[in-house]
């Protein structure tokens, strides 16, 4: 009979091509090849390009597509079906109602965090796991949000990555990308009593891999001292009458730096205790080894009437700390450029152009919840003799903005707490899970929740369900012919 | 019936099997201390574990020859508590057990265990754990790898040893107020008066080697500390004390072995009583097994199945579980012989490496500290390696038949086939029972964990070598070939995932954690099946 409809219908032809058994497994192979690649390459670099190249792209998603078709076809090439196929039709429905709840899921849901303190307001927004960037419009002062992920952007100089900006005939050029910003001295033209002598130090150590850059100025509101690590002291003074006297019971060594007249060079003092071990002057992109295990002085710039400023900037000190960030500029039709900055995230930079300013932020998307959450008390119990954590227990207080309704929830490790909460809410997954997440050894009045809304709940259980039961049906239980 | 109804019987079948301790040459027998209740790692456990534990910790070994004599773990850590003093700093009990580490400290290749002195006074070493320590500071959350992490265990045993010798660890009395137990000098003199002396007496018996008055302080010590309270019930004690020093798996594989043995043995006309003894001798393992598994539940309140140690007894015994059931159904000898050789290397393997394959019972990390969720997900993952692991051995003894120059029976692979099914089902019911505890538990069904992408991949390297079956692409010997294969992709998901992926790309050449044996696992079984292959084309051209 099958051979017989193949035969006479192209429809079942192709249902029968679509629900081969060979298009299965290509895919379950290719499948269980691509995966297991992409173990290695988080293992190697990172989650997040795992993500990218395989378990996100949309060539894998489109292969999933495929996997769904075969899986209904499959089912139509059975037809009539007969009481024998039971166990067959739940466990390839159940497959494609996961996969189905899923999509609902990534579609509609979302995760994210809160952090809360028992001494700290009730939020009422929850930080998610997307990248975005935030554009400020000139045209109506609304905020815009546009998912963006530094670590996949791929742009330079030559080409930089381009985004509009909403309501006008701007654009936002991105040029440079960073995944280690953090907070850079320079120094920057001022007068006045702010404007002093302003000097720009590196310190490198080839054995710590580590570079460090201070910036000192002379002038107020800029820091005229330096603490290095504890281990030694800088400083620098206008004039040899303002350098700091050094206890001499104090082994810890020092190095005082006075600028000259002309602007152009510095004197310095080294030193430990009450003695001077040597000094001289200095000139910029000059090199002084500083006698502190390896660490070497460079001076990068010696300017006068400037104060020092901190701007983010790509660290070079070898630590792999900071936050990722990128560099952009505004540019109009005529094709005129702003001057380029560094947008932090979790920092405003504004960007200005002619007559145009667009104020543009970097960060995790916040959303919005329909209630607040407060923490009332956070417990962490021990295992008996030992400092080791054997639960985490979270009181929190769910207040509905809209009625001020209050509602006590308890999040314990595998017991989360839920709002609205109630059983329906639990089946259909249109409600916010609270469990924990994070915690701080040092600061028990803080503890940081995962919160899933999930849509797509209901089809994920009843697709289990059926894979497991059809699985079972199919292998056990056999038909009274 | 009550679980608790059971421990006389399960005290009375693993003391069959009592081995004696070595304890001939010391003058002075802790035996008497073997009960003693003592507050360590987060839970109470009776004096003779935390010996045996503390010993295999500093020394990977629960006995070691010291000064010339055998000394197991009580007389050893007994010796250090009662008579602490700087004699101990030359004895060598710290093992320094990665070769890379030994060469790079320019200790001697051969030997794996150091004084406290040696250690303190090699310069590399510190130089590493200061390394290790900096490491630490920069990110807390740092995972240690290679030199730095070896040297770093041995600081940490090191540590360890200072604390024992300094008596911190003898923590045996449950103070007025407070969850923490203190050590006989925290106690306070007025109220803990006998307490103190009974542990002087000891302290002194024990270095004027008199036998009788040990006994007796300890036994007053013994009383004094049910007195102060805070205990578990005797029953979970004297469980725990039988279940260390019975070695209840020891004993399941040298059953195991044994009936093994009887059914390759037994041929012709031997053959049908050749099987029921294989049968009593198995079954008689296999009770063994169950009642160490059971003694570890109640000892821990817990399912077995909670680091690697527990869950590669778990598989044996899952593989013997469904070995039995499929002989009681088909009455084969394959099912039986396939699982012997699966469960004796792994009981094997668990008893002989302690340092890779941690014994002890510790709590539990908070997330997994669930029992619904641990019986079910965990248990069902677990029971699907098994009778993967089953149908591994099955497809030995086919792929052993074809090596042989015999060709195996069609119902061979009948049965390769079910052994096939049961391991799909319970994985597929496994994996996605841990999608619904982590979307329950934390959020997201499925994030892409490397444990997770490799439990699918196993499920789908499975579910390809059924489909292909029955599409005809394959027959009963690719499904054997297939077996051994989508063997490696269990252990993956089941070791690899673990030990070599966690542990970055640097763990490889260290050769820490059992990476060469498993490598020569797999290299082996590649090997085996490659002959297999050869040797079926050239049956098929004869």
């Amino acid at each position: 009979m099958i051979a017989e409809r193949q035969r006479r219908s192209l429809l079942w032809r192709l249902i029968h091509q679509l629900g081969s058994l060979k298009l299965a497994l290509v895919l379950l192979g290719t499948i269980a090849i691509a995966i297991a690649t992409a173990t290695f390459t988080e293992a190697h670099f990172d989650a997040a390009v795992a993500r990218v190249w395989i378990y996100k792209a949309p060539w894998f998603i489109a292969w999933l597509g495929v996997l769904c078709i075969n899986l209904f076809a499959v089912t139509l090439t059975r037809w009539p079906w007969q009481k024998k196929h039971t166990g067959f039709i739940i466990t390839h429905y159940g497959i494609i109602l996961l996969l189905i709840g899923a999509v609902i899921g990534s579609k509609l849901g979302f995760e994210g965090n809160v952090t809360l303190r028992t001494d700290g307001h009730p939020q009422r927004k929850i930080v998610t796991d997307r990248s975005c960037i935030q554009v400020e419009s000139p045209s109506d002062s609304y905020l815009y949000l546009m998912p963006l992920d530094t670590r996949f952007l791929h742009t330079s100089v030559a080409s930089p990555k381009y985004l509009p900006v909403p309501g006008t005939s701007l654009r936002i050029g991105i040029e440079a990308v960073s995944e280690h910003l953090s907070p850079q001295p320079h120094l920057a033209p001022a007068s006045g009593k702010a404007g002093g002598s302003g000097v720009l130090l590196d310190f490198s150590s080839g054995i710590m891999k580590q570079t460090l850059h201070v910036g000192l100025s002379t002038g107020e509101g800029s820091q005229g001292t330096y603490d290095f690590f504890g281990r030694a002291a800088l400083a620098l003074v206008s004039n040899a009458k303002a350098l700091p006297t050094h206890d001499p019971n104090d082994k810890k060594p020092w190095l005082d730096l006075i600028p000259a007249s002309d602007g152009k060079s510095l004197e310095y003092r080294l030193g430990r205790g009450a003695s001077v071990t040597s000094s001289g002057n200095l000139h910029e992109e000059d090199l002084l080894p500083l006698g502190w295990a390896d660490w070497r002085l460079h001076v990068s710039q010696i300017a006068k009437n400037s104060a020092v400023v901190t701007t983010p900037a790509p660290d070079d000190s070898g630590a792999e700390s900071g936050v990722p960030g990128f560099r952009a500029f505004l540019s109009n039709p005529e094709g005129e450029k702003s001057v380029s900055l560094w947008v932090a995230s979790g920092e405003v930079v504004p960007l200005v152009l002619g007559k145009e300013m667009v104020r543009i932020g970097y960060g995790l998307e916040l959303r919005p919840i329909p209630f607040s959450i407060a923490l009332v008390d956070f417990e962490v119990p021990r295992d008996e003799g030992t400092e080791t954590p054997s639960d985490f227990r979270a009181t929190v207080r769910f207040k509905n903005t809209k009625t001020g309704s209050e509602k006590e929830g308890l999040i314990r490790m595998n017991h989360p707490a839920s709002y609205p909460g109630g059983l329906l809410a639990n089946m259909t997954g249109f409600n916010y899970k609270f469990s924990q997440a994070e915690w701080n050894p040092r600061d028990l009045k803080e503890t940081t929740l995962q919160v899933l809304y999930d849509p797509g709940w209901l089809p994920k259980w009843i697709g289990s369900l059926a894979i497991c039961l059809g699985i079972a049906t199919m292998f056990y239980i056999r038909p009274r012919e | 019936m009550k679980l608790s109804s059971l421990i006389p019987l399960l005290i009375a079948l693993l003391s069959l099997n009592l081995t004696p301790i070595a304890t001939a040459l010391a003058q002075v027998s802790p035996k008497s201390l073997e009960s003693l209740v003592i507050q360590e790692g987060g839970r109470k456990k009776p004096y003779l574990v935390f010996t045996e534990e503390t010993l295999r910790s500093l020394s990977g070994k629960t006995a070691l020859n010291l000064d010339g004599q055998k000394q197991d773990a009580m007389t050893l850590i007994t010796g250090l508590w009662m008579s602490p003093d700087d004699s101990w700093k030359a004895k060598q009990l710290i093992l320094v057990s990665n070769l890379p580490l030994r060469k790079h400290l320019g200790l001697d290749s051969a030997q794996k265990l150091y004084s406290w002195n040696e250690l303190t006074s090699n310069e590399a070493l510190a130089k590493e754990i200061t390394a290790a320590a900096e490491t630490r500071r920069r990110d807390p959350r740092a995972k240690l790898i290679g030199l730095q992490k070896e040297a770093s265990d041995v600081g940490m045993r090191m540590g360890f040893f200072e604390s024992l010798l300094k008596g911190d660890d003898f923590r045996i009395i449950m103070p007025l107020s407070g969850s923490d137990w203190v050590i006989s000098s925290q106690i306070d003199p007025t109220e803990g008066k006998e307490i103190i002396e009974s542990v002087n007496s000891m302290r002194s018996a024990w270095t004027q080697h008199d036998p009788n008055r040990f006994d007796q302080a300890a036994t007053s010590l013994l009383g004094l500390q049910k007195q102060v309270g805070g205990l578990p019930s005797d029953w979970k004690i004297s469980l725990e004390v039988v279940y260390q020093k019975a070695h209840p798996f020891r004993w399941s594989w040298i059953l195991y072995a044994a009936a093994g043995i009887v059914l390759l043995l037994s041929r012709n006309s031997w053959e049908r009583l050749g099987y029921h003894l294989a049968w009593v001798l198995a079954g008689s393992g296999f009770l063994l097994q169950a009642a160490g598994l059971l003694s570890r539940v109640l000892i821990a309140g817990r399912p077995p199945v909670t680091n690697m140690y527990e869950s590669v007894i778990w598989v044996a015994f899952g593989t013997i579980l469904f070995a039995l059931i499929f002989e009681t159904i088909y009455r084969a000898r394959s099912f039986l012989l396939g699982a012997v050789p699966v469960a004796v290397a792994s009981l094997i393997l668990a008893d002989s490496q302690p340092v890779i394959l941690d014994h002890s019972i510790h709590p539990l990390t908070p997330v997994l500290r669930d029992n619904f969720w641990l019986s079910t997900h965990v248990l069902s993952i677990t029971l699907s390696y098994a009778a993967f692991a089953l149908s591994l051995g099955v497809a030995h003894v086919a792929l052993a038949q074809v090596i042989a120059g015999r060709k195996p029976t069609a119902i061979l692979y009948t049965y390769l086939y079910k052994t096939l099914q049961v391991g799909v089902l319970l994985l597929a019911t496994g994996t996605i029972l841990g999608g619904v505890w982590a979307n329950y538990s934390w959020g997201r069904f499925w994030d892409w964990d490397p444990k997770e992408t490799w439990a699918l991949t196993a499920l789908l390297g499975y579910l390809f070598l059924l489909h292909g079956r029955i599409s005809g692409l394959w027959g009963g010997f690719g499904l054997a070939v297939g077996s051994v294969i989508a063997f490696m992709s269990v252990l993956m998901a089941w070791y690899g995932v673990n030990f070599v992926l966690g542990a970055g790309l640097h763990s490889y050449g260290f050769g820490t954690g059992g990476f060469p044996l498993v490598a020569t696992f797999v290299g082996g079984e590649l090997l085996f099946v490659a002959i297999a292959f050869l040797r079926k084309q050239r049956l098929g051209s004869a």
